[in-house]
């Protein structure tokens, strides 16, 4: 059940917030997104780091309402708000690894997942690093390589 | 074992979801104003 609730959560900020315009390029992030977060949550469940529970529908070990929601979205949503300011692009890395780790973890407290070789440390570590370098191949993605060279 | 009840999960999850939609409305603004 709590992983229904966070895929409804997900997709209304999704529909708040989506610019439909700019979604042929930034769908990408959710595309990444979603396949990046399946194969690690199954080598993560495959090598017992941790566990989920109540998936309600399987998809890789995981549940696809994890997947197909706040992955997606929120992986489309960070591409749609990567900026060439450098500032504001460090918020924006900090705010998004700030809510999906909070939502991590928020499932492991309703007992959706829980850890059994794992630290809430090693997914904050693990957040900062895959949505920094999301933010590298955003850009060029986003903005194409000539845009990026001309800004800096 | 869980710890949360469903209800306090999604109260919770409501606090969240409001502080990144405030946080992606703010983003939007200043992008806006930078183009």
């Amino acid at each position: 059940m709590p992983w229904i609730i966070v895929f409804i959560y997900s997709w209304i900020i999704f529909f708040l917030f989506v610019d439909v315009s700019r979604l042929n390029k930034t769908v990408y992030g959710g595309i990444i997104a979603f396949v990046l977060g399946s194969s690690v949550d199954w080598a993560g469940h495959q090598l017992q780091l941790y566990s989920f529970h109540d998936n309600v529908i399987n998809w890789a070990g995981n549940s696809i309402f994890y997947v197909s929601g706040p992955l997606f979205t929120m992986g489309t949503i960070f591409f749609q708000h990567i900026s060439l300011d450098r500032r504001l692009q460090a918020g924006n890395i900090a705010a998004f690894t700030a809510a999906y780790f909070a939502v991590e973890l928020l499932l492991v407290s309703a007992g959706g997942a829980s850890y059994l070789h794992w630290h809430y440390l090693a997914s904050l570590a693990l957040d900062i690093i895959v949505f920094t370098s999301l933010s590298y191949v955003g850009e060029i993605i986003v903005y194409g390589r000539k845009k990026i060279e001309n800004s800096r | 074992m869980p710890y949360l009840n469903l209800w306090e999960f999604t109260f919770f999850l409501s606090i969240v979801s409001i502080a990144f939609g405030l946080w992606l409305y703010r983003a939007g603004c200043m992008e806006r104003k930078k183009r």
